[in-house]
């Protein structure tokens, strides 16, 4: 059955029924905008989980053992399971300290290293929950750790409900909350454990026939350390160095600070990398919608001669230009969001750097502008090109002139 | 394990997704090439429901099957759902100018 239409119908049906213009241009828009959204979206997703990691530490200072800030830094920002030990001492030693005024030890272990167990290659850390200040804090007022040392605490990753029963080293525990996720290893990915739990889980693996577990009591893995307010953390971390040869102290400035490097070099590169892609967009763009109105002369010479005028050809097929762009830049951006969002655990592994893909809000962190100046662009072009096509006649254009 | 039946999932889904590929390069535009798209999208469909609610993938992130196999698969998946609905849509369009 024919179709019937008028002028407006037409022009309708050349902007909507035109796979290769909507394919080509579309796919363009879409490959830069990903590009771009994925800098702009690793940058501010870096940004975000540095200062959540760092306000939920809590901490003024952390102490390591020296030579561990490697594996640290896997364990903290990967969440990958480390282990290491201070030297014995040095705990009591800092809590004795003028100017300290809480200190927390932490136990770093893990789960049996097998890639083949579901609860296995965790990173289980031994915390003692009446001098916490890093995880408990965090927790709803509603959520209490059971005494019976059964209850344990789950980072925002570990696919456990609040209620579940999860089995380490022979011994059951209960998941008595889910922290929230922060994007950095160490929060998401381990299970944390009250020290009267490990103790009880040593105990257990003795008695199974299975891997049995040895806590290195008396050596933790890290302290952390709130210092008076008058204090000068960086002074503060100069002075405990000084005294014990066989620690690391970093400050949470310092402790962030190779990340921060990061982040300032993709801040950086942010500029370079948008006027390339907007120069790239404008030539690429450019040619393709020429060469696609040159190919279909015929078509605007049939408008034309309609009695279509120049203005409303121009005004139609740039604000087309215009949508079409802005289309494919929010479907390039919306690709990279999800990628990256599906990606965020892999890439904070691997990197070894927290990154947390949050919500829309954070998705939009400057990215429209880009959209509008991309868009705007392909629409100028479009008219420019309908101007430079629609002053020969519109004979010579039906004709293919 | 979660991972050895998500891993059989992924096989069974990329050999339906083999077959459905190798059909619609043999088959014309029609109702028998329709049917295989949303055989196609049927199949990546599976993949959501699968991966996420039951027989799901381990409970730790940094198990490979959470770190990689996971968002590899619902990526892939979410576009051949995608290809296979807008194929279906432009294959019911009519006439191109």
């Amino acid at each position: 059955m024919s179709e019937r239409f008028g002028l407006a119908g037409l022009a309708l049906r050349m902007t909507v029924r035109a796979p290769l213009k909507l394919f080509a241009t579309g796919f363009l828009l879409v490959l830069v905008s990903f590009l771009l959204a994925s800098v702009v979206l690793l940058r501010s997703g870096i940004e975000e989980a540095t200062a959540r990691g760092a306000k939920r530490l809590g901490a003024d200072l952390m102490v390591v053992p020296r030579g561990a800030e490697v594996p640290l830094g896997a364990g903290l920002f990967g969440g990958v399971p480390v282990r290491f030990s201070l030297p014995e001492g040095i705990e009591r030693s800092i809590v004795a300290m003028p100017g300290v005024r809480q200190v927390a030890p932490q136990y770093f272990l893990s789960s049996a290293p097998a890639s083949c167990c579901e609860a296995g290659n965790l990173l289980l850390v031994g915390f003692d929950p009446s001098r916490d200040f890093t995880v408990l804090p965090w927790l709803s007022p509603v959520v209490r750790l059971k005494e019976g040392k059964e209850s344990i605490l789950v980072g925002g990753s570990v696919m456990k409900a609040p209620g579940a029963a999860m089995r380490f080293y022979n011994h059951t525990f209960t998941v008595a909350a889910r922290l929230e996720k922060s994007g950095m290893g160490y929060f998401d990915n381990a299970v944390f454990i009250p020290l009267d739990g490990v103790s009880v889980m040593e105990r257990s693996s003795k008695g199974g026939g299975g891997v049995s577990l040895r806590v290195p009591w008396g050596y933790p893995s890290i302290l952390l350390v709130r210092l008076a307010p008058s204090v000068i953390p960086q002074d503060m971390a100069s002075l405990l160095e000084r005294q014990h040869p066989g620690i690391k102290v970093l400050t949470i400035p310092g402790l962030f600070r190779e990340n921060r490097l990061r982040m300032e070099k993709l801040a950086r590169g942010q500029l370079p990398l948008a006027a390339a892609a907007w120069l790239f967009a404008v030539l690429a763009g450019g040619a393709l919608q020429f060469l696609y109105w040159r190919e279909h002369r015929p078509s605007l010479g049939l408008l034309h001669s309609f009695g279509c005028g120049k203005g409303v050809i121009m005004l139609l097929f740039g604000a087309e230009a215009f949508i079409l762009s802005l289309a494919g830049m929010v479907a390039g951006s919306a690709g990279a969001f999800f990628v990256l969002r599906l990606f965020a655990s892999y890439f904070a592994v691997t990197a070894g750097m927290p990154l947390l893909i949050g919500g829309l809000d954070l998705a939009l962190s400057g990215l429209p502008w880009l959209w509008l100046v991309f868009a705007g662009t392909m629409a100028v072009e479009a008219v420019i090109i309908m101007f430079l096509l629609l002053r020969r006649e519109p004979a010579d254009l039906l004709r293919g002139v | 394990m979660h991972c050895d039946t998500s891993g059989s999932i992924t096989l069974f889904l990329g050999a339906v997704t083999l077959v459905s590929v190798l059909a619609l390069f043999r088959l014309s535009p029609g109702p028998a090439r329709n049917g295989v798209l949303l055989a196609a999208a049927g199949a990546a469909c599976l993949i959501f429901p699968l991966y996420l609610v039951w027989p799901g993938v381990c409970m730790a992130a940094t198990m490979p099957c959470r770190m990689g196999t996971l968002p590899a698969v619902l990526l892939t998946g979410g576009v051949q759902v995608l290809v296979a609905v807008v194929a279906l849509v432009a294959g019911s369009g009519g006439r191109r100018v």
